[in-house]
C-alpha cells in the first residue's frame, strides 16, 4: 500500500490495500482481541448493564505478561496504592475500548471486502475511513505492534479462523464508567466520550 | 506571699484564646502528567496526540515530543490531582506511556 490519502472534499481517508496486507492488518488487530478477551476476568455478557456500568472492581496489579502490561501501564510510579486504585477504576474500560478499537479495524476491512478466508492473488481492497473511524484507526495500529513483537509462538498457533469480535461489538455498549457521582473523586468519564463512536473510549476526547 | 495578683481565668478578653484556625486552607500542590518515551509510537503520532487532546499548538506538541524523544520524558499538563489522572488515563487510551505525579 501507499499510505493513506486524505480526500479533501468528504474528509475520508483513503488507502489501497493488497489483500495479503489487508489480512495480515486483521491477523495482527484479531490476535490482538484474543490476548484482550482471554485476560479478561469476567465475561460480561450476562451481567446487567446497570451493574456492569457500576462496577469498579478491575484489577489492580500490574499484568504480569510483558505485552499488557504495556498496554496498560502503572499511573503512578513511586506509589504502589494509588497505581492499583487507578487501575482499578481504569483497566476494564481500556481494555474494552482496545478491544473495540481493533474490532473496528477489522470490520472495516471485512466491509471494504476482505473475504473471511483470503484465498484469491491479487486482489486489492479499497479502504475508506470516515475522520472518526480514521482516528480510531490511528489510535489501534501502534497496539499491534506488541503481539507481533513477542514473535509467533502460542497466540498465533492457536488462532482460530473467524473474526474473534462477536457481533455484539458493533452495536454500542455502555463500556465507560459514569461521571463520578458514585465515587466522589472519580470523574474519569468526559461526558464526551459517551458520544464516541464505538463506544471506544477517548476517540474524541475534547477540551473545552 | 498569696499577694500576688493573677489574672482570673474566666474574664473575657473578647479574643479567642485558641490560635488553631477552624480550617486550614493550603493551595493545592499541582501535579503534573509525564509522557515517557517508547519504542513503538512514532513521533508524528505523539506529536498529533498532543495536539488532538491538550488542544496544543503544532509546534508546542512537535516540542514536548521532541523531549520525551530526546530526554526520556516531557512533562506535558499540569494541574490538579483528578485532572491529571484523567489525562493519564486518556494517554494511556492513545496508547501512550505516561504517569502523574506531585509537580517536583
Amino acid at each position: 500500500m501507499s499510505g493513506f490519502q486524505r480526500h479533501r472534499r468528504s474528509g475520508r481517508s483513503i488507502a489501497t490495500f493488497t489483500g495479503f496486507e489487508a489480512d495480515l492488518l486483521r491477523s495482527l488487530a484479531s490476535q490482538l482481541v484474543e490476548l484482550l478477551r482471554n485476560e479478561a476476568a469476567v465475561p460480561d455478557d450476562a451481567r446487567d448493564p446497570f451493574e456492569a456500568l457500576m462496577d469498579f472492581s478491575g484489577p489492580t496489579s500490574e499484568p504480569e505478561d510483558p505485552v499488557l502490561a504495556r498496554l496498560f501501564p502503572s499511573a503512578y510510579r513511586d506509589d504502589d496504592e494509588a497505581a492499583s486504585e487507578f487501575r482499578r477504576f481504569t483497566e476494564g474500560s481500556l481494555r474494552d475500548g482496545k478491544a473495540q478499537a481493533a474490532c473496528l479495524v477489522i470490520d472495516t476491512l471485512e466491509e471494504a471486502g476482505l473475504p473471511p478466508q483470503l484465498e484469491e492473488d491479487g486482489l486489492m481492497i479499497d479502504v475508506e475511513l470516515e475522520p472518526d473511524v480514521a482516528r480510531t484507526w490511528m489510535r489501534s495500529s501502534p497496539t499491534y505492534d506488541s503481539p507481533s513483537r513477542r514473535g509467533s509462538g502460542s497466540r498465533t498457533a492457536t488462532r482460530s479462523t473467524g473474526s474473534p469480535c462477536p457481533t455484539t461489538t458493533r452495536v454500542r455498549r455502555p463500556t465507560t464508567s459514569t461521571t463520578g457521582w458514585a465515587t466522589s473523586r472519580r470523574p474519569w468519564s468526559s461526558p464526551s466520550r459517551a458520544d464516541t463512536p464505538h463506544g471506544s473510549g477517548g476517540v474524541l476526547v475534547s477540551r473545552p | 506571699m498569696g499577694a500576688v495578683a493573677t489574672a482570673s481565668p474566666d474574664v473575657d478578653s473578647g479574643l479567642e484564646t485558641t490560635l488553631d484556625p477552624d480550617q486550614v486552607t493550603v493551595l493545592a500542590t499541582p501535579w503534573v502528567t509525564i509522557v515517557w518515551n517508547d519504542p513503538v509510537n512514532l513521533m508524528s503520532y505523539v506529536s498529533y496526540v498532543f495536539q488532538e487532546h491538550f488542544g496544543y499548538s503544532r509546534k508546542k506538541a512537535e516540542k514536548l515530543m521532541m523531549e520525551v524523544h530526546e530526554e526520556g520524558r516531557s512533562v506535558v499538563s499540569t494541574g490538579t490531582r483528578e485532572q491529571m489522572e484523567r489525562d493519564v488515563q486518556a494517554m494511556h487510551e492513545y496508547g501512550l506511556w505516561a504517569t502523574l505525579q506531585k509537580s517536583e
